[in-house]
Order: structure tokens, then C-alpha cells, then sequence
């Protein structure tokens, strides 16, 4: 194994390349902001509907804006075929993944430390203390849902629809992490703790085996 | 096919478009995994050898893999970190040096031209001192000035005892600098021999050789 | 593998060949065999099998449903299976079966859904409830959908079997817990929004039990027989390709290295 160290230069890379180009950051948080906006008009919800839809939004414009992101972030190797650079370094094809999830873990908590203050004002959610709690399940959610995003965007990028396929791949595949992050939230809302622990700790174990699994597979998928 | 590769050789690999000549640098770049066969790197089993190992060989071909929004230097000391390199600065000054791109360090990838975009991946290509360098139709999409440059570049590393292998369809351009060439079509070695006993006849043997395939 | 011992890597790939060859020789049989035993399976559930007290005519359905399921959750299985034997071996054999039986566990999922849905209307008021079984059953059908549109989409030149088989070795280890989070969603939820009927499974009568026996194994004959015959096509489909090759490149004077089988 070669250490993390080449791990660690893509994801200083890759934020250098984000931060060369914020738009493409701003226009996805814009884009999720948008599916906020639009859950407000499902059911033309009462005040206390609100609260009940809030987390759903919220995890619905993370989901829809992280398949945008990811197959954006992964297209950044697809050109001059600079992902033929990194296969071509003395780096474990595990450490090149761990470097590019890492990435899109950090981009994708970025954005929710946009989404989560604004899905908090306009759908009324107040978790109260109960914050504590929803800032350990945001990141565990999030961590497992771009080891499969950036599995999938490599997957996706192997054919001639990339940016369609991702979503189709991908959604039906992240069921458990978006009950987990739609559910625990709304256990910690309605007071619950005791589901709220069994949530955080089915996403634990969704991220230990897929993060995993993707981890080992992923030279599978980008070799020629 | 079978051949062999010496330091201080450069190796013309030539012939048409689907002869496999992008197969064979893929291969011993270990990009693709061949279905047969075996591929010996200083002796050693290359295609069981591990990951470290790959920086042995170095890679050039039309696709530059450089990120567009960084620049040249950027580019480097990227590929500087993945290859953990001891003395990146001293490296990358070298390299960029050897290519001929000094004066395009600071310029952003993506505001090259072709031209000067393959002399920075040229110096991304030998940044890690690789023993072996393949270079895969380098040539595609340069000026003849810039086909000059990078036929001198590879006269200077050949000498300095790297083993080169060289691909390309376009006999007129190879570097005056090969010592030997090989004729490939549809995957299989049609004509080969030492570069300076075919000074002059080398198109024309490659002609027949493509000739005789029926290809164009 | 390259751990594994030549000679046994070996072994593997006549047994490859061997059971395919087996396959295709069983094959006629088999597919007798199923128009057979789907005929009595019929005869038995329109004539035989007594009617069910409540549900009446609706229930018979069942005999049909519960093999489309239990076909669309083995071939799941058979995917997950060929997939690893895939990677592991690199011989087309199974990339194909991966392939084949992701189709037809496709149909079979389809059909799942499609008498679950004809059987809901009349017994629950309703084509649709979000109950677990049948979200999970939905999820599984888009994950088919999925591996198989990433098979149709593949770039040229891309070696998609060995993508797509880790697809549907992630596929795999994905539904259980899909299925897990899905129970969990439905079962604390505050308010149940349908109430949902006792399973008809529970403690059936010989006769339904019987009729559900025989359906169960003559939908399993004809999966298999379909399975056969779509590996038989497209492997037969490969080798004249092989063979055009050869042949475009023999008129052209260039030997070939490559078998037909």
C-alpha cells in the first residue's frame, strides 16, 4: 500500500479545482434550493405539515444536488483523460478512491452547511438540543452517500450517458441512507431518541460496508 | 509479438491506425490488462509487479492529463505529491527545463496551446525519472516546430540512457535520434530492424509492409 | 485468480465448458418439461384448488405472484453469483449469465409487481400501498433497470461485464438492508396509512398448498429454461462475430489468434 499521502493530494487538488470555479459550487446550491422551494409547494402544507416535510426536503435537495456534483467532480478526470495520470502514479487504486470520496464528502458537507440553516428557517424545523444529534448523523449520511456517488460517477462515466445513469444507478441504491437521514431527523423533531440511535446506527453500518465494498471495487471499474 | 528494450534506445514503433499500437503502450503502461502473454521490466514480472513499481515507466501520449484550471507548475507539483517525490521544486524546475517549458509554468493548462501543452505533459511524463518512456503518437495535432522541439527533447533523454518507446503512423516524423523500429499491423510485428540500416528505405518498407495487410 | 493453482484454474474452465455443454444437450427437455408442468399448474388452479372463502376469484392470482416473486429474488441471487464468478474467473460464460439472468429477473420482477398490483385492487381498495414488501419489490425492479440500461449504455470498447458485475455484486448486498431500512420505515411510523391484510401465505389448506408447490416449480423450470436459452442465444451471438472477424481478416491474409468453441 502506498501510504495516504497521494490520497491527500487529490483532495487538495480537487478543492483547489473547486475553488478555481465556485460557480459550479454556487449554481448546485442554487439547484437544491430549488428543490426545497418546490417540497414547499407538495400538499400545500400547513404549519405543522412543515415541520413533518422539512427533513425530507432538506435530504431530497442533497441527494438530487450530490448526483449533480459528483458526476461533475469525476468529469474533472475524464479530461485530457487526467484519470490515465493518476492510474499511471505508483498509488493503490484504493488510496486514488479514498483521495476523490473524500473530496466529494467535503464538497457535499459544504453544501449542507448551506441547505440545513436554509431548510431549518423556511420549513420551521426546530430540533432544539436535539441539534447535537442531527450534526452526527448529517456527516454519517453524508460520507456514506458520496462513497456510492463516487463509485457511481466512475461507473457512470464508463458509458455514453453518464450524467443520466448516475441518478438511475445510484437513487434506488441509497434508499437506506436517505430513511436513515429523513427518518432520524424527523425522530429527533418528534422527540425520539431511541429511534433516532437505531437511524444513526443503520447509516454507520451502511457506511462501514459500502464504503468498503466501493473502496475495493472501484479498480474494477476504472481499469481498462 | 516479441522485443526487447535497452536503456539508451528508442524503439519507433510505426504503423496504421488499429495496428494495436495504442494497445501495446496501454499494456506495458499497465493501464489494460493483457488477456496473454508476459511483460518483463528489468527482469521482474511486470504485470505482477506492485503499484510502486509504476513509476518506473512514464507516460506521453495526445491526451495531455493535465487539469485544465491549474497551471503548468500546479499540474507538476500534483503528480510531484502522487508520486512523492523527494525535492519536488528541484524535480519539477528539471523537468520543465528538459521539455522546454520553463517560460509556461505559471500559464493555466487550459490556455495552452497544443503545442506547449505537450511540452508541459512531456515534462509530467519524465517529472519521476522513469527508466522506461512511452510515448503514444505525441505528434498528433502539432506544428512541425513543436514536432523539432520534442524530437530534440527525446534525442537528449536517450542519450541521458532512458529506454524510449516510440509510436506513431507517420513515418516522416520520427525522431532522427531512433535506433530501431518495428513495423506493426493488426496487432502483429510485419518488419523490424535497426533504424540506421534503413535510413532511407524505412517508408518504403513500411509502405510494403501495409501495403502487402491490403490496408490503406 | 492468480492464487488459485493452474491446474485448478484449469479444471475450472473445462467445468465452465462442460456445463455448458450439458445445458444446451438438457435443454429441449427442460423446456417440454416446463410447457408441461405449466399446463397441469393451470388445470390445477382453475379446476382444482378449491376458491378461497374471502377473497374469492382474486386470490388464485397468488399462485401466480408468489413464484414471479421468489423467481425475481433468485435471480438476483443468480446475478450476484455469476457476477463474483465473473470477476473471479474473467470467462465470458458468466459475464453472459450475469447478463441473462438480470433480464429475466427483470420480467419476473415486472411481473411481481404487476400481479401484486391486479391482486391490491379489489382485496386492499387499491393498486398501491407503500407497504414494505412491495417498496422493497419496487427499489429491486429499479436496480435491474438500472444494471441493465448501464449494460445498453456502455461506451465502446469498454469491458462493461466486469463494471457491470460489480454493479450487481453492490446491487446484492444493497437489498437486504434496503429491505431492512424499508420494514423500519413503514413498521415506526407513527400512523400506518393502509391497513394491510394478513399475509395469505399463513396457514394454508393442503390443496392451495399443493397448487402453490406445483406453480412454484414449473415457474422455476421455465426460468430456467428461459435462462438457458437466452445464454444459448447470445453466446451463439458472440461466436459468429468471432467468427465474421476471423473471416474478414482471413480474406485480408492476417492470421488470427482466437478460437470459435
Amino acid at each position: 500500500m502506498s501510504g495516504p499521502a497521494p490520497a491527500l493530494a487529490i483532495l487538495a487538488k480537487d478543492l483547489r479545482l473547486e475553488l478555481r470555479r465556485v460557480e459550479s459550487l454556487a449554481t448546485m446550491a442554487v439547484f437544491a434550493g430549488l428543490v426545497i422551494l418546490i417540497f414547499a409547494f407538495v400538499g400545500d402544507p400547513t404549519p405543522a405539515d412543515l415541520a413533518r416535510i422539512g427533513p425530507g426536503a432538506l435530504w431530497a435537495s442533497i441527494l438530487f444536488a450530490g448526483a449533480l456534483g459528483f458526476e461533475r467532480w469525476f468529469a474533472e478526470e475524464e479530461r485530457n483523460a487526467a484519470l490515465h495520470g493518476l492510474l499511471l502514479a505508483p498509488v493503490d487504486r484504493e488510496i486514488l478512491f479514498l483521495g476523490k470520496w473524500a473530496g466529494a464528502t467535503l464538497f457535499l458537507l459544504g453544501l449542507e452547511a448551506l441547505l440545513v440553516p436554509a431548510a431549518a428557517t423556511l420549513f420551521r424545523l426546530d430540533l432544539g438540543g436535539a441539534w447535537g444529534s442531527f450534526a452526527i448523523l448529517l456527516p454519517v449520511v453524508t460520507v456514506g452517500y458520496a462513497a456510492l456517488g463516487t463509485f457511481f460517477a466512475a461507473v457512470a462515466s464508463r458509458t455514453t450517458a453518464s450524467q443520466l445513469l448516475l441518478p438511475v444507478l445510484l437513487f434506488p441504491l441509497s434508499v437506506p441512507l436517505l430513511l436513515a437521514g429523513i427518518e432520524g431527523g424527523q425522530a429527533l423533531a418528534a422527540g425520539q431518541g431511541g429511534e433516532f440511535w437505531d437511524w444513526l446506527g443503520l447509516a454507520v453500518a451502511f457506511d462501514v460496508l459500502f464504503g468498503t465494498v466501493c473502496t475495493v471495487a472501484f479498480g474494477t471499474v476504472i481499469e481498462e | 509479438m516479441t522485443f526487447t528494450l535497452d536503456p539508451g534506445e528508442l524503439l519507433v514503433v510505426a504503423g496504421p491506425n488499429g495496428a494495436g499500437k495504442t494497445t501495446l503502450v496501454r499494456t506495458l503502461a499497465r493501464l489494460s490488462r493483457p488477456t496473454g502473454g508476459t511483460i518483463r521490466l528489468g527482469g521482474e514480472d511486470w504485470l505482477k509487479a506492485a503499484a510502486e513499481r509504476q513509476r518506473e515507466v512514464g507516460l506521453l501520449s495526445h491526451a495531455t492529463f493535465l487539469y485544465d484550471r491549474l497551471t503548468a507548475l500546479e499540474n507538476l507539483e500534483f503528480y510531484a505529491r502522487l508520486y512523492r517525490l523527494t525535492g519536488p521544486g528541484r524535480r519539477i524546475r528539471q523537468a520543465l527545463e528538459a521539455a522546454g517549458a520553463l517560460d509556461l509554468a505559471d500559464r493555466r493548462a487550459g490556455t495552452l496551446s497544443r503545442g506547449q501543452a505537450q511540452r508541459v505533459s512531456m515534462a509530467r511524463a519524465i517529472l519521476h525519472e522513469p527508466r522506461l518512456l512511452l510515448l503514444d503518437e505525441p505528434h498528433a495535432g502539432l506544428d512541425p516546430h513543436s514536432v523539432r522541439r520534442l524530437n530534440d527533447v527525446l534525442a537528449d533523454l536517450r542519450t541521458a540512457g532512458r529506454a524510449i518507446l516510440f509510436t506513431t503512423h507517420d513515418l516522416a516524423r520520427v525522431p532522427e535520434s531512433a535506433t530501431r523500429f518495428l513495423i506493426l499491423v493488426e496487432g502483429r510485428v510485419v518488419d523490424a530492424g535497426r533504424r540506421d540500416e534503413a535510413r532511407d528505405g524505412l517508408e518504403r518498407r513500411y509502405e510494403r509492409a501495409v501495403a502487402w495487410i491490403g490496408e490503406t | 485468480m492468480n492464487w488459485l493453482p493452474r491446474s485448478w484454474r484449469q479444471l475450472w474452465s473445462t467445468l465452465d465448458g462442460r456445463l455448458y455443454h450439458f445445458l444446451i444437450d438438457v435443454r429441449p427437455w427442460i423446456g417440454w418439461f416446463a410447457v408441461g408442468t405449466m399446463v397441469f399448474t393451470f388445470g390445477l388452479v382453475f379446476w382444482w384448488v378449491p376458491l378461497e372463502d374471502v377473497q374469492g376469484y382474486p386470490q388464485k392470482i397468488f399462485y401466480i405472484h408468489v413464484p414471479s416473486a421468489w423467481l425475481a429474488y433468485a435471480s438476483f441471487a443468480f446475478v450476484f453469483a455469476a457476477s463474483v464468478l465473473y470477476l473471479w474467473q474473467r470467462s465470458r460464460l458468466w459475464d453472459i449469465f450475469a447478463r441473462c439472468a438480470a433480464e429475466i429477473g427483470f420480467l419476473f420482477t415486472t411481473l411481481t409487481l404487476v400481479t401484486g398490483m391486479l391482486w391490491g385492487r379489489p382485496i386492499w381498495g387499491a393498486f398501491w400501498t407503500w407497504d414494505a414488501r412491495l417498496t422493497t419489490t419496487l427499489i429491486l425492479w429499479f436496480i435491474y433497470g438500472g444494471y441493465l440500461l448501464l449494460r445498453a449504455f456502455a461506451r465502446p470498447g469498454v469491458d462493461v461485464g466486469r463494471i457491470a458485475a460489480a454493479v450487481g455484486i453492490i446491487g446484492f448486498l444493497d437489498v437486504p438492508i434496503i429491505h431492512m431500512s424499508v420494514v423500519w420505515w413503514r413498521t415506526l411510523h407513527p400512523t400506518p396509512v393502509v391497513m394491510i391484510m394478513d399475509d395469505p401465505g399463513g396457514g394454508l389448506p393442503a390443496s392451495m398448498l399443493v397448487t402453490l408447490l406445483v406453480s412454484l416449480s414449473s415457474f422455476t423450470l421455465v426460468f430456467v429454461y428461459f435462462l438457458i436459452q437466452r445464454v444459448w442465444q447470445e453466446r451463439t451471438a458472440e461466436n459468429l462475430e468471432l467468427l465474421e472477424t476471423i473471416l474478414d481478416r482471413t480474406e485480408r491474409g492476417v492470421k488470427v489468434k482466437g478460437e470459435v468453441p
